[in-house]
């Protein structure tokens, strides 16, 4: 039964550990994933800015290179000199060492000179302008950006760059519908940066970088924004430019590990981005898979949206976070039950510890030793500790009543043996003294008896006659203390004796004034009893009624069949006397039974009567009960059994 | 009516002989149990009086003694000491009256009557 409890703390403590692994579990998986997750959007909305530096910094070496060169004054001589194949020659030297896809140079009007001797076959002017060089001229200043060049103007610098820049846009789910199955225009990062002499325009030098299957931006993001972190082979980040909704530019693979350069933007994304020109940020599902993502749209010099720049991390390795994470609250939950369960088994022995010593010590209690160990030195300021304290005070009380009972038995056997030899005194008395009282009183009556007798004399030895008779009475009253006066029992109405004894009492009740009323029950069988001393404890009782109860009280006897009020079922009658006196005092009821206990005044009465009373009762097989009310009166019930106890 | 009164007590016989011979009864008085057996022998009485406390032999020994002899004699048992021992006693040996001491001459007369009255 001690396991029940334990284990019963144990489960309670491993529920609540489940409970809160598991809310933990739940939650804080939760939390920490979308805490993580919004870090992570947060640190990609920074690789965006960081991209965009990259993104300009490539711009910047385009501009370093044409703004040097331009800005040379030997360049609007060597231009104005015919020199143009040595300008054209420094130009070329310094767009490759730039990683510049195409450079040249523009005379005031905006036609581009000749090209370099590849392009030597090519005649005429290009269709289309260079937009870079066309606003360079309007503006009579440097311009640097980024452009969209058309297939005419990048056939005509290169047609090398015509074919790169011509991308099949592949059909991507989830974009917005596209008309164009091919696109043939390029993004570019271009510059275009007059050159003057004496404050006039002299020519325009200018060079770009075509970004269609250029992926040094991209991967220079990669490598320097994202470490060029690998997650299960693939990049965790990945950056892309779209030239419109088109990726042109990219580390973002196909699933067969190609780049996905052709795929095009989330038409959701792209409306946002590149049609209503805001930043986004958010998780995007990119080619085939979900990324933490950040688009930004790209303008061109003349500040049309005309792309898109993009960084985005790999979302599944947040996933992995959280999966992690799931596994370390697992193995927190795991590992928390299994402290639980240690700290339960710990706590349920250090709590029911004291509880088996309990147990124990009831046992030894019951066994009959009052003083059982109880280590109260180590209890504890708990419940259990307070039990233990209780318990060592019942303990105590036990203890105390215990020696008082032993006492008090002490005491009472040494009353009973007082008590016996009283009666043996008694008896020893009683039987010296009745012999000559015999000849006392036969010689008294008899000389009373005689005619010729003085009338002093007669009165004289009618004085002896009545001492005598008292001196009888005493010994009776001694003897029957002694509780061996003999039983004569008979069948008797028992209604019949009471009305015959309170008859005896009648007029002393009548001069003292008080009413004294008997009622009779009805159907009363006949009682086996001494009817005498059955008499004599009614009359006793009856006399001590009178006495108790003030003129204008009354005393009242009541006769019933009763069954006993110990032995369920044993029938027998009650004999109810009632006064409406002044009642005896609780602590007097107790001692009311007591051999020589008397409220009566010295000389009035022996103390014997109640005990005597009683012993008679008892010697019949009955019982005496008595209840009482200060100033209210007492109620004697005297109940003998029907079938009566032999004597 | 001839009356035996048994008691090793002088005043007690001498008690029943004075209110008995009063009544006009034949009373002789024994002092013990022996001598009770011997006056019997003698003589039948019809009534015996038997002091129970007795030394040498008790008045219930004389009372089992007498009423197998003599079944017809009355015996009536005097003690100053009627406990309920000797009460059950003298009835299981055949008592036919009890009268506890010290007693009234009517007392010991009003035991007797019913007794007198059957002619013993």
């Amino acid at each position: 039964m001690f396991y029940s409890t334990r284990l019963k703390i144990v489960v309670s403590f491993l529920a609540v550990s489940l409970i809160g692994g598991t809310v933990s579990l739940l939650v804080g998986t939760r939390l920490l994933y979308t805490s993580v997750l919004n870090e992570a959007g947060m640190r990609v909305g920074l690789d965006l800015n960081a991209a965009r530096e990259i993104y300009n910094n490539r711009l910047r070496e385009i501009k370093t290179t044409l703004a040097v060169l331009s800005q040379d004054p030997s360049a609007g001589w060597e231009f104005r000199a015919g020199e143009v194949r040595r300008l054209q020659s420094r130009l070329e030297i310094a767009g490759k060492a730039a990683g510049l896809d195409f450079t040249g140079i523009s005379t005031p009007t905006g036609a581009p000179l000749r090209k370099s001797e590849k392009a030597k076959n090519k005649d005429g002017p290009p269709p289309v302008l260079n937009p870079a060089v066309e606003l360079a001229l309007s503006r009579k200043a440097p311009v640097y950006g980024t452009v969209v060049l058309s297939p005419e103007y990048l056939k005509f610098e290169d047609p090398k760059l015509a074919d790169r820049a011509r991308i099949a846009a592949i059909a991507t789910p989830r974009a917005a519908s596209r008309e164009e199955r091919e696109e043939g225009s390029g993004l570019a990062l271009a510059g275009a940066a007059p050159v003057f002499r004496d404050g006039e325009l002299v020519c325009l030098l200018y060079g770009g970088v075509l970004l269609n299957r250029d992926v040094t931006i991209v991967d220079t993001i990669r490598d320097t924004v994202f470490h060029n972190e690998t997650y299960k082979g693939r990049n965790i980040g990945t950056a892309t430019i779209f030239f419109e909704d088109l990726r042109i530019s990219t580390n973002v693979l196909t699933p067969e590990g190609k780049r996905a350069i052709g795929t095009r933007i989330s038409a959701e994304v792209k409306t946002a981005v590149l049609d209503e020109g805001r930043k986004w940020t958010d998780r995007a599902f990119v080619v085939n898979d979900w990324y933490l993502t950040a688009y930004e749209p790209i303008e061109d010099i003349r500040g049309k949206r005309v792309g898109i720049l993009y960084v985005g991390v790999l979302e599944e390795k947040y996933g992995d976070i959280r999966r992690n994470a799931f596994t370390i609250f697992i193995a927190l939950t795991i590992l928390g039950m299994g402290l639980s369960v240690g700290l339960g088994l710990f706590l349920a022995s250090r709590i029911l510890r004291p509880v088996y010593q309990l147990i124990e010590a009831s046992k030894q209690v019951s066994a009959g030793n009052l003083s059982p160990p109880i280590h109260l030195d180590r209890a504890p300021k708990s419940e259990i500790g307070i039990l233990q304290k209780t318990f060592q005070e019942m303990l105590d009380s036990l203890r105390e009543r215990y020696r008082r009972q032993k006492v008090e038995s002490e005491i009472q056997l040494l009353q009973s043996e007082k008590q016996a030899s009283i009666g043996r005194l008694a008896a020893g008395v009683a039987h010296e003294i009745n012999n000559p009282l015999t000849g006392v009183l036969t010689f008294t009556h008899l000389l009373l008896r005689r005619k010729d007798l003085p009338d002093e004399v007669r009165k004289d030895l009618e004085t002896v006659a009545q001492a005598t008779e008292r001196v009888r009475k005493i010994i009776k009253g001694l003897l029957d203390f002694s509780r061996q006066t003999a039983l004569f029992p008979e069948p008797l109405n028992i209604n019949n004796l009471v009305r015959s004894t309170v008859a005896l009492v009648e007029n002393q009740a009548l001069v003292k004034g008080i009413l004294l009323k008997f009622e009779p029950g009805e159907n009363i069988p006949p009682v086996t009893a001494d009817s005498s001393q059955i008499q004599s404890v009614l009359m006793n009782i009856l006399l001590n009624a009178l006495d108790a109860t003030d003129p204008g009280g009354s005393v009242t006897v009541v006769s019933r069949l009763q069954s006993s009020p110990e032995r369920a079922g044993q029938k027998g009658v009650d004999l109810a006397v009632a006064d409406t006196g002044c009642g005896i005092s609780p602590e007097n009821i107790t001692k009311l039974f007591d051999p020589f206990f008397s409220t009566k005044e010295v000389g009035q009465g022996t103390g014997l009567g109640l005990s005597v009373s009683q012993g008679i009762v008892e010697r019949h097989g009955g019982t005496i009960r008595v209840k009482s009310e200060v100033g209210k009166g007492s109620t004697f019930t005297i109940w003998l059994p029907l079938a009566g106890k032999k004597e | 009516m001839k009356i035996l009164v048994v008691d090793d007590e002088p005043i007690v016989l001498n008690c029943c002989q004075r209110i008995l011979e009063d009544q006009g009864h034949t009373v002789h008085l024994v002092g013990s149990a022996d001598e009770a057996i011997t006056a019997m022998e003698d003589e039948p009485f019809e009534v015996l009086l038997v002091d129970i406390m007795m030394p040498v032999r008790d008045g219930i020994d004389l009372v089992r003694e007498i009423k197998e002899k003599w079944p017809g004699t009355s015996i009536i048992v005097m003690t100053g000491y009627s406990t309920p021992e000797t009460v059950r006693k003298s009835r299981s040996a055949k008592a036919d009256r009890f009268i506890a001491k010290p007693f009234t001459p009517d007392e010991l007369l009003e035991i007797l009557r019913p007794i007198i009255s059957q002619g013993g």
